[in-house]
């Protein structure tokens, strides 16, 4: 303990450091000091049965902390305010290795593993967000658009062609119906085109089917309703783009990606990551009030 | 319990995860081929999109939606439907109606090979038509549809 830890503890205690004797039994007397001194130490029945908390430290060998003299206060009670006033400062014994090492540290208090804990905490769930926005930014950003269309036309040319392969009997089956078959790949949606890719045996691509799947629906309908009103001639199949496609192509792609469920299922996500560093403030936050309540009860109660 | 990304990756369905038994999904079929029977294809679709979502190597669900999707005048997504089916249980009669229906409903006058998807078809159904079930049924009607 430093000497400006120890000043508020001092006055109070007007008996020699070197006799701890003399020291337990000093402090009763002078704070009634127009009283007959009290003797922790007199007949039973008296003050010992009356406060059996209080003599309870006096008689042992560690005494309560504001009771100890000086000289003892560095090695029991300690612990407790230094942590809190010396904040950051490891051991010099305790080599920490990990991120999480000072949970082990001996020389931390309580309050000063939490506070590591939500630092901890704190950073991870910001590398999180930072990441969780970084793929926002990367996908609906500027420039998303353009990523997009290049990444979805690479797995869904990869899903037709596992679901029709090319130079077999399908080339001779469905020869000129490429754009067809893709338009409908596209039409499946994110959730359908990542079960279709999983169906067909590439569980890999999932996932971009899933994340991409509906936004491409959208960003390339235009292309893909020209393509079908172009090279389909019966009335079955000509009026299917103007019942279907039509109205994605009015105000093409833009329109439709800002408020795409894959969208808001990014946001959904960033949401969530940031009501989670709130809950983790409170968390320590209550703990921490919970912790100074309880103290401050015992202090209340020694007055 | 949503699935990560890593079990998706590794090919795990949701239904292997949630616990989502073949009973139950073919409680599910059910209702959909119900909805589909009473015309309502809207809901039957969406039933079956659950469906397959849940559970990507259901051919009787890519089968039903195969046949749902062509009801609906999508015939290309139909045969994708179909081929999905086909890959995962290529022996299946019902798959094999399928996909031979899905073949059936391409335009003739779309792309190349209309009158060989015609012929790959009448062969599939003539392959089904033996037997006294439903799809034997079907194909026989197909295939006197078809003509010699």
């Amino acid at each position: 303990m430093s000497p400006t830890q120890a000043a508020p503890v001092a006055p109070r205690i007007t008996v020699p450091p070197d006799d701890p004797a003399t020291s337990d039994r000093a402090p009763a007397a002078i704070r009634s000091p127009g009283s007959p001194a009290v003797s922790l130490e007199g007949p039973p029945g008296g003050v010992a049965a009356l406060l059996p908390w209080f003599t309870e430290g006096v008689g042992a060998t560690a005494p309560t902390p504001w009771l100890v003299a000086p000289s003892a206060a560095g090695k029991g009670s300690g612990a407790g305010y230094a942590g809190a006033l010396v904040a950051g400062a490891a051991s010099p014994g305790v080599k920490a290795t990990g991120d999480w090492a000072f949970l082990s540290d001996p020389s931390l208090s309580v309050e000063e593993k939490l506070s590591r804990f939500m630092i901890a905490v704190q950073k991870k769930l910001g590398d999180q967000l930072t990441d969780k926005m970084n793929d926002y930014k990367a996908k609906y950003g500027e420039g998303g658009t353009e990523t997009k269309e290049k990444q979805g036309g690479g797995f869904l040319g990869s899903i037709l062609g596992a679901i029709f392969p090319s130079g077999g009997i399908f080339d001779k089956l469905l020869g000129g119906l490429e754009d067809l078959l893709g338009g409908a790949l596209k039409s499946l949606g994110g959730p359908v085109l990542a079960a279709l890719a999983t169906a067909v045996g590439l569980p890999m691509l999932a996932p971009a089917a899933l994340k991409f799947g509906e936004s491409l629906g959208g960003a390339l309908a235009g292309v893909l309703t020209g393509d079908k009103a172009k090279t389909t001639t019966t009335p079955k199949t000509t009026s299917k783009p103007t019942t279907t496609s039509t109205p994605k192509t009015t105000t093409p792609a833009k329109k439709g990606e800002a408020g795409s469920p894959d969208e808001r299922l990014e946001m959904l996500e960033i949401q969530r990551l940031v009501e989670k560093q709130n809950q983790m403030f409170t968390l320590v936050s209550n703990l921490l009030k919970s912790m100074h309540d309880t103290s401050m009860v015992a202090i209340q109660n020694v007055r | 319990m949503i699935p990560t990304v890593e079990e998706l990756k590794a090919g795990r369905t949701l239904a292997e995860i949630q616990g989502f038994t073949a009973e139950m999904g073919a409680a599910v079929g059910s209702l959909a081929a119900t909805e589909a029977g009473s015309g309502d294809l809207t809901v039957a679709r969406a039933i079956l999109e659950g469906l397959v979502v849940t559970n990507p190597r259901d051919a009787l669900a890519w089968a039903l939606l195969s046949q749902v999707e062509r009801r609906r005048g999508e015939p290309y997504t139909a045969l994708l439907c179909a081929e999905a089916a086909a890959r995962l249980s290529p022996g299946d009669r019902q798959v094999r109606l399928a996909r031979a229906e899905a073949l059936l409903a391409v335009p003739a006058e779309a792309g190349t090979g209309g009158a060989r998807r015609r012929e790959v078809a009448r062969g599939d159904l003539s392959d089904l038509g033996a037997g006294a079930d439903e799809v034997a049924r079907r194909a026989g009607a197909l295939l006197r549809a078809l003509g010699p």
